[in-house]
């Protein structure tokens, strides 16, 4: 498994697939806790309730890091310098960071 | 039932919590110091025999709290918008995406601790060790204050 599949590329691509879903806003899916239903599109209106996109940007970020772990060559992986995995943490947090500062700027 | 859940999410985070303190004061020391008092020997453990623990702790603790989620949603979160706290909200808000820094980084985490040599990528190793500490300490903190001002019922 570990000669095909790379678990640092499965890191690095599922934190910039994360940032980019939240960036631009590409849940695979939304969840409506009211309802109990998944929903592929928006159903927001009405009764629905409140809709989660949390699962579903993480959902978007899994399918982009599995296929980055089988696709990036290990080889390739090991000549990244492992200061870029210190990255990490930050494009997630400024991403989140984006999409949430309505919580904080808005009176 | 939520309630007994959130009790399992908090205790599991505080076993992750010393599990991780652990590995996080281990790794930060620049060299063997003798154990002579209790700081010194909390963190004169084997950084690695940690690993699969936290890995698999993070983890349990993130299936938890991903599962209890939308209760908050619908009970929580409703009420603090109606009592205009924001900010509070946000704070929450953050801790979801605190939460997916941690998940991003543990196979990087167990890869670097597993399958690449100790003495290779020793700040890598250093610095991501820290941040997961940091990620579930801020998390466990925001999550007990949120849950002391209005929790799941």
């Amino acid at each position: 498994m570990s000669k095909i599949f790379s678990l640092r590329s499965f890191g690095l691509v599922f934190a910039l697939a994360y940032a980019a879903a939240l960036i631009f806003k590409l849940p695979l899916f939304r969840y409506y806790p009211l309802l109990k239903e998944f929903s592929l599109s928006d159903i927001g209106g009405g009764n629905t309730g409140p809709a989660m996109t949390w699962y579903g940007w993480m959902a978007t970020a899994l399918i982009a890091a599995i296929i980055g772990g089988f696709v990036i060559p290990r080889s390739l992986n090991e000549k990244i310098p492992g200061a870029v995995y210190w990255l990490i943490p930050i494009i997630i947090f400024a991403s989140g960071f984006y999409t949430e500062k309505t919580w904080f700027l808005s009176p | 039932m939520i309630v007994v859940l959130t009790i399992l999410h908090g205790l599991l985070a505080i076993t992750l919590i010393g599990a991780v303190t652990h590995q996080a004061l281990s790794v930060l020391r620049t060299r063997p110091t003798p154990a002579r008092d209790f700081f010194s020997r909390f963190r004169s453990v084997s950084g690695a025999g940690y690993a699969n623990a936290v890995v698999v702790l993070y983890l349990i603790t993130f299936a938890f709290g991903a599962y209890i989620y939308p209760t908050y949603v619908l009970d929580v979160k409703g009420t603090l918008a109606d009592q205009g706290e924001r900010t509070l909200i946000g704070v929450f808000q953050l801790k979801e995406h605190i939460a997916v820094i941690g998940l991003a980084l543990l196979p990087i985490y167990w890869n670097l601790w597993k399958q690449t040599p100790l003495t290779e990528h020793v700040m890598t190793r250093r610095v991501l060790t820290t941040v997961i500490a940091l990620a579930v300490w801020w998390n466990l903190v925001v999550g007990h204050l949120l849950n002391n001002f209005r929790g799941l019922t």
